[in-house]
């Protein structure tokens, strides 16, 4: 007997050459397969980016990650592809965790006004042990930006995602982003010095 | 030589991230205080990208897979997210709002044609109150000329001199011909393609019916439309 197989769902293969652009559109449908690899391409970047976002705990960083997701399916028939799938995906990220940071700055202010203030993480000893005096100063620096500062300054600056794109991702004008990343620049040089001194 | 005038820090930061122009990148290599500002920033940027990142284990990954999965086969996809319905709604209530208010005044909204020319006298206090298919002209002093096109079935105008006093013009029907009065209160006189006049002095019965003299000398629509105190 001769013949060829051939496998009624699609390969591995044929999941990565599928386009990120034509995998959010089917994710809009409703597609879980299609959010099942989106997931897989992108969660480490989202991962990465909400981790980077001081401020944030371990739980929440798992419940925005899935958020994004959540979100990026309802939302995906709203691409317009002005950006790349990725900054979209981190767009929304960022949106997320930017009114995530201000309802916990909104807690943490209530419980200080009641005296009950929280208990700042602190960073594993391990972590402590590595860490050294300049990136803790950079770290502290970055933490005690505000949110919207903070989004800009890591999704430009560490992330490497072109301000254009950034800027259409999260829905403000391109100046007040190198607004507010010059802003984050020079609080970052600030703690270098203060750490070189 | 001139000194060339340092551009602003935030000119400078933004150079690090997208492509200068020319003069920028000809300041930077000329001004050692700027070049040393952007190796700063751009040394600061450096060791922030050292900062530990967090990539999670490949259990938990597994982890927030699965529960991402059940999540998702759980809320169907909608149209769109609740913010967009919230203004969906919000937009197609304004553009409601707005066609009502415009049918509203268009409904209200007389029409701009008038029937009559009005010749005011010198030092007549008059108003057109309301236009077709019921014009009104008010008539406070003085005395107005006037010269009314054949009315339309249902159109009438009016001049109201006083209390209870009115001119009025018009066809009550489609088969009538031109001429037939239709009074508010009392007939006064009938008017169509005819010149009238209508008067009123202070205390007195104000109203004069009859032609113009020039209209009823020419035939015509002789008079132009006379301008409102």
């Amino acid at each position: 007997m001769t013949g060829k197989f051939f496998s009624l769902r699609p390969g591995r293969a044929d999941v990565v050459a599928i386009s990120d652009e034509a995998l959010l559109a089917a994710c809009g449908t409703g597609d879980l397969t299609a959010l099942d690899t989106l997931f897989l391409r992108f969660h480490i970047d989202v991962y990465r980016f909400v981790g980077r976002l001081l401020g944030i705990d371990e739980l929440a960083r798992d419940d925005l990650v899935q958020g994004t997701f959540l979100e990026a399916r309802q939302a995906a028939r709203r691409f317009r592809g002005t950006s790349s799938v990725k900054t979209w995906i981190l767009g929304i990220a960022a949106n997320l965790a930017r009114h995530h940071l201000r309802s916990e700055r909104r807690l943490r202010d209530k419980h200080a006004r009641y005296g009950d203030g929280l208990v700042l993480v602190s960073p594993r000893p391990d972590e402590q042990i590595e860490r050294r005096e300049l990136l803790r100063e950079i770290a502290q620096a970055l933490a005690s930006l505000p949110p919207d500062l903070q989004i800009a300054f890591i999704l430009c600056d560490l992330e490497e995602i072109p301000g254009v794109e950034v800027a259409r991702a999260i829905s403000i004008p391109q100046g007040t982003l190198w607004r507010r990343l010059h802003v984050a620049r020079k609080a970052m040089r600030a703690a270098v010095k203060k750490a070189t001194q | 030589m001139k000194r060339e005038v340092c551009p602003d820090e935030a000119a400078v930061s933004r150079a690090l991230t997208t492509v200068s122009d020319g003069k920028l990148a000809r300041h930077l290599r000329a001004c050692a205080s700027c070049r040393r500002t952007a190796a700063e920033l751009a040394q600061a940027i450096a060791f922030a990208r050292r900062l530990p990142t967090n990539v999670p284990v490949v259990a938990r990954t597994e982890e927030l897979r699965v529960a991402l999965l059940a999540s998702a086969g759980v809320a169907p996809v909608t149209a769109g997210s609740r913010t967009a319905q919230r203004r969906s709604a919000a937009v197609l209530a304004a553009i409601a709002f707005v066609a009502l208010l415009l049918g509203h005044r268009r409904h209200e909204r007389p029409p701009a044609r008038s029937h009559a020319s009005i010749s005011p006298a010198v030092g007549t206090r008059y108003a057109v109150v309301s236009f077709q298919p019921r014009e009104t002209v008010r008539l406070w002093e003085g005395e107005l000329a006037l010269e009314v096109d054949p009315l339309g079935p249902g159109e009438h105008f009016i001049v109201e001199v006083g209390d209870g006093e009115s001119w009025s013009a018009g066809r009550s029907s489609p088969s009538s011909r031109a001429g037939i009065a239709s009074c508010v209160s009392r007939s006064l006189a009938v008017a169509s393609r005819c010149g009238l006049t209508a008067r009123r002095s202070s205390f007195s019965t104000p109203v004069k019916p009859g032609p113009h003299p020039r209209s009823a000398r020419k035939g015509s629509r002789p008079f132009r439309r006379g301008r409102r105190p």
